[in-house]
């Protein structure tokens, strides 16, 4: 959780990732963060995020994204 | 059937009736039974081909599904080792991959041989010619059958997303065919996606007096929109368009940006009167536009402009271009050999070009809409790129981002700019096009009368009482649409209309209707062999 | 089943809406309908004038632009009036000839005929005729009823809207004061064109045009059934019918290779009937009469000049006729004839 926090703060360190849950339907990151941050991700976590998790629910908050990575990581 | 015609109102009400009288059960086999006349009438010799796109989405999604059941299935039975699951996975994967792509080339493949044939031969012929060499003949002449832009991308999203394990096939024939073929959708879109409209679709819906008077004040208010602005508007925007050498900078500035309001009047009203109509049996159909002109960049533009034509580029071809291997791999290269920034940027503008490239041609087979929906791709890849030197500029200069005042600038700047973007394809070539804005910007400034800002009166053949009143509708009903989009920002207007009293909310709605039939243009008075007298 | 309290509220808030849509619009149309903003509304003129006229002039846009009562009048001392109208459909010259026949002393009728009258179909030609009809009746009960007899339900959104369209010009002319009185009040229902087009055929032209188009040869029974129905009404009154073809355009009677079979066909009738019928395209001294130069507004209608020296023409052949003398002689014998005379005009032979 911690290194996903370092990869969020990254691309936009101005958020409060701790209570931030409308991040794409807020539009508070737009479309060429969630690639970087997606391409940090899979790189970091050694995953590969099919864009069928390329929803708004995956990405809204920190929560979400760190479920949906463990949700992958179960996967493989 | 046009939509502003008189039939279709009378299929609309039949409709509406029918749809409200059987068992809820049954509603969407309705629409299916509308949606398949409307189709024929519309566009009889073309049926085959919607017919082929939903079989082979259909029988090409379930056999992707059953893959995916049965190796579920044989998971859960257990009894198999870790590679033995691995390999089986793999081999259903490519599998599933090759249905997708098989069903994918040929629903695309028809797609861009009738919307692209010309086009390519043209070009071929003149590589051709380049060598010496004889073209082939380009004289045929094909029916573009009705919607296939729209349905087609509609249904290759539904497939995709079948082989995404994003939604399970489905597996009613009736419904997959409705899906494709929903009449409300088929000519201008919106484009949905399967998980959200398969829900209004095929869900039961009580008649509700809401839905019905919000629906039916939607439809009359994209009737207005579009036969007392757009219309009214559209003849003299071609003769400008097609004679732009002939008239002063002023008239071809002010054009264009009468463009921008009628083809937003247009379409926009095209959408309020399709989602209208669906409000009116209980379905809620995606929003196409979200007050797009008060956009501050070009960017948020296109996220407020054919909103669900930009949702299925980036869903299907820009998030997997941008997070593919080989992408990260190229960004991974940047950012160790240029630097962290372009490491971020470079596999987002590669996706960004080849989603404006394929959105340029997805709007016309010409050079002229590549060309624009490069000019859109590079306006956003620069903008990309020069974030962080903006952010220093305005700084620098001490600007203060909430202040109402730069809010405008940036607005009317895109307001600008994605007028003359907009206005290059329509002129005719690239090269006409950008003649044009040259024409607009270079010629001396001759400032005589009125006339010469708007010769909309002298340019068609009316009586002196027609001019003064088309004139004055379009000057009311661009303020009206202006004030409306201004209102839209907190909630809808009709939220507005409906706390009127019911004689008020009567009058104002037949005073539009009235004005409608009594202003519009219904093709009426051609053919008319004493029409002169 | 939906709420019925829902429903009955959508309907009836509906119904108030359309209500309202069409008293607006009522009251545009009934503008149109009382007031005079096109040339062809002369209802009124005829109802004031009722009871005055002993010769009627019956046609399609060729009788409307052709023939002036006004000189008929003069030259034979007959109160006329020229009921025709443009693209009048067989149908609508009947039902307005009843109607006048009716109100009216009439012991003539010169009934004008040409290439088309019975060849035409009303289902492929369109509402126009009618609408135009639509303008000309008396009251709302004849205008209900005409609606629903004349045209095809298809027409009906077309002519809705056109009557939306007429009605909206009438309402600003008669804003702007702009109204004028029917000229028929004073041509007794003829409209006149003013300005010729120069329809000279030069040797050139002739020679690239010569026989090269045929107009419709075979009569539209509904047609026929129509004609047949106006003669017989006109016989048991004991009325003089007088069948009448209006002079065409040299180019056009040069052009159609097969006129004389249509023209047959009213000679036929005539001769059955044991009325009259002169066709003015074989009138000898043609080209003189009726110059290419100034007579003709186009291929098929006359101007003003043209259509007061045909007047005179007509006048002369009646009184002639009814004196008793041949005037056979003032014709050709046949299409063939007269053709070789135009022809030789125009080379300068």
């Amino acid at each position: 959780m911690d290194e996903l926090m370092e990869i969020l703060n990254e691309i936009n360190p101005d958020i409060d990732y701790e209570t931030e849950d409308n991040l794409i339907d807020g539009k508070v990151l737009d479309s060429f963060s969630i690639v970087s941050l997606v391409s940090e991700i899979s790189e970091v976590f050694d995953i590969d995020i099919s864009p069928r998790y390329l929803v708004p629910e995956n990405f809204n908050s920190a929560k979400a994204m760190w479920e949906m990575i463990q949700t992958i990581q179960e996967e493989e | 059937m046009a939509l502003t015609s008189f039939w279709f109102l009378v299929f609309v009400l039949g409709l509406l009736i029918l749809y409200y009288l059987v068992p809820k059960k049954m509603q969407w086999w309705i629409l299916l039974a509308g949606s398949m006349v409307f189709y024929l009438c519309a566009d009889v010799r073309s049926i085959l081909f919607i017919l082929i796109t939903a079989t082979s989405v259909y029988f090409g999604a379930r056999l992707m599904q059953k893959i995916s059941d049965d190796q579920k299935a044989r998971f859960t039975e257990g009894g198999l080792s870790r590679e033995e699951k691995s390999t089986l996975k793999e081999r259903n994967n490519r599998q599933r991959k090759a249905i997708m792509i098989c069903v994918l080339l040929l629903n695309v493949g028809i797609l861009c041989a009738f919307k692209y044939l010309h086009f390519a031969l043209e070009q071929f012929n003149r590589v051709a010619a380049l060598f010496g060499g004889q073209g082939i003949a380009d004289t045929f002449q094909w029916v573009i059958p009705l919607g296939i832009s729209f349905y087609t991308f509609q249904s290759v999203g539904y497939l995709v997303d079948v082989y995404w394990k994003k939604i399970d096939a489905e597996k009613n024939y009736g419904k997959m065919l409705l899906f494709v073929s929903f009449f409300p959708q088929i000519t201008q879109g919106p484009i949905s996606d399967f998980a959200q409209l398969s829900g209004e679709l095929f869900g039961e819906h009580t008649f509700s007096y809401h839905n019905y008077a919000w629906g039916a004040q939607r439809m009359i208010w994209g009737f207005a929109k579009k036969i007392l602005l757009a219309d009214m508007l559209a003849p003299y925007i071609s003769e400008v368009f097609q004679y732009y050498y002939y008239y002063t900078t002023f008239t071809l500035v002010i054009c264009g940006f009468f463009y921008s309001v009628q083809i937003y009047a247009d379409f926009s009203g095209y959408m309020d009167i399709v989602c209208g109509l669906c409000q009116m049996l209980g379905i809620r159909l995606s929003e196409n536009f979200e007050r797009p002109y008060f956009s501050k960049s070009v960017a948020e533009y296109w996220r407020r402009w054919h909103i669900t034509l930009g949702a299925w580029f980036k869903t299907y071809i820009y998030y997997p271009i941008a997070v593919s291997k080989w992408n990260k791999k190229l960004g991974k290269l940047a950012r160790t050999k240029i630097s962290k920034r372009a490491g971020m940027n470079l596999p987002a503008t590669v996706a960004l070009v080849a989603v404006w490239l394929t959105t340029g041609l997805w709007h016309g087979a010409s050079w002229g809409y590549i060309a624009w929906g490069g000019v859109n791709g590079m306006f956003i890849i620069v903008s990309l790129w020069l974030e962080p030197f903006y952010e220093t500029c305005k700084k620098k200069l001490r600007i203060n981002e909430s202040a109402w005042l730069w809010r405008a600038f940036q607005t009317l700047r895109t307001f600008a700019l994605v007028t003359v973007i907009k206005v290059l394809p329509e002129v005719g070539t690239l090269r006409q096009g950008l003649e044009y804005w040259k024409c607009a910007f270079t010629r001396p400034v001759i400032l005589r009368n009125f006339v010469d800002y708007f010769p909309y009166p002298n340019l068609l053949d009316m009586e002196s009482f027609q001019k003064a009143e088309t004139l004055g509708i379009i000057a009311v009903g661009t303020i009206l649409l202006f004030v409306v989009d201004l209102l839209q920002r907190k909630k809808p207007v009709r939220e507005y209309f409906n706390k009127l009293p019911g004689i008020v909310r009567v009058v104002l709605m037949a005073s539009l209707i009235a004005a409608i039939i009594l202003f519009g243009n219904f093709g009426q008075g051609g053919g008319f062999m004493y029409a002169q007298f | 089943m939906p709420s019925s309290k829902q429903v009955r509220k959508a309907i009836g808030m509906s119904l108030a809406v359309l209500l309202c849509v069409l008293i607006v619009l009522s009251g545009e149309v009934h503008l149109y309908f009382t007031h005079t903003a096109y040339y062809y509304q002369d209802a009124e003129v005829r109802r004031s004038m009722a009871g005055s006229f002993d010769t009627l002039i019956c046609g399609a846009s060729q009788g409307y632009e052709g023939i002036m009562p006004t000189v008929l009048d003069e030259e034979l001392g007959t109160s006329s009036y020229n009921i025709s109208c443009s693209m009048m459909t067989m149908q609508g010259r009947y039902d307005l000839l009843q109607k006048e026949l009716s109100r009216n002393p009439v012991d003539t009728v010169i009934f004008e005929v040409s290439y088309n009258t019975i060849t035409r179909n009303r289902k492929e030609e369109g509402p126009e005729g009618d609408i135009y009809q639509l303008g000309r009746l008396d009251s709302y009960a004849e205008r209900i009823s005409f609606f629903f007899s004349s045209f095809y339900p298809s027409e009906y959104g077309d002519v809705l809207l056109d009557l939306v369209d007429r009605s909206k010009r009438s309402w600003h002319l008669m804003k702007n004061g702009a109204i004028e009185e029917p000229v028929q009040w004073e041509t007794k229902g003829y409209v006149p064109n003013e300005i010729p087009t120069d329809m000279t055929l030069t040797v050139e032209k002739l020679d690239t045009i010569y026989h090269t188009s045929s107009v419709r040869e075979t009569p539209d029974p509904e047609n026929v059934e129509i004609f047949h129905q106006m003669m017989e009404l006109m016989q048991e009154r004991g009325i003089r019918v007088i069948l009448v073809a209006t002079p065409l355009s040299e180019e056009f009677l040069l052009t159609q290779s097969n006129l004389p079979s249509i023209m047959d066909w009213y000679r036929q009738q005539a001769d059955s009937y044991g009325c009259e019928f002169y066709d003015f395209n074989l009138q000898k001294d043609y080209t003189s009469l009726y110059p290419a130069e100034t007579a003709f507004l186009n291929t098929t209608h006359l101007v003003e000049s043209g259509a007061e020296t045909f007047s005179r023409q007509l006048a002369r052949v009646i009184r002639m006729a009814e004196a008793g003398e041949d005037v056979s002689g003032l014709f050709y014998g046949s299409y063939a004839e007269a053709e070789e005379h135009m022809i030789a005009q125009i080379r300068g032979e």
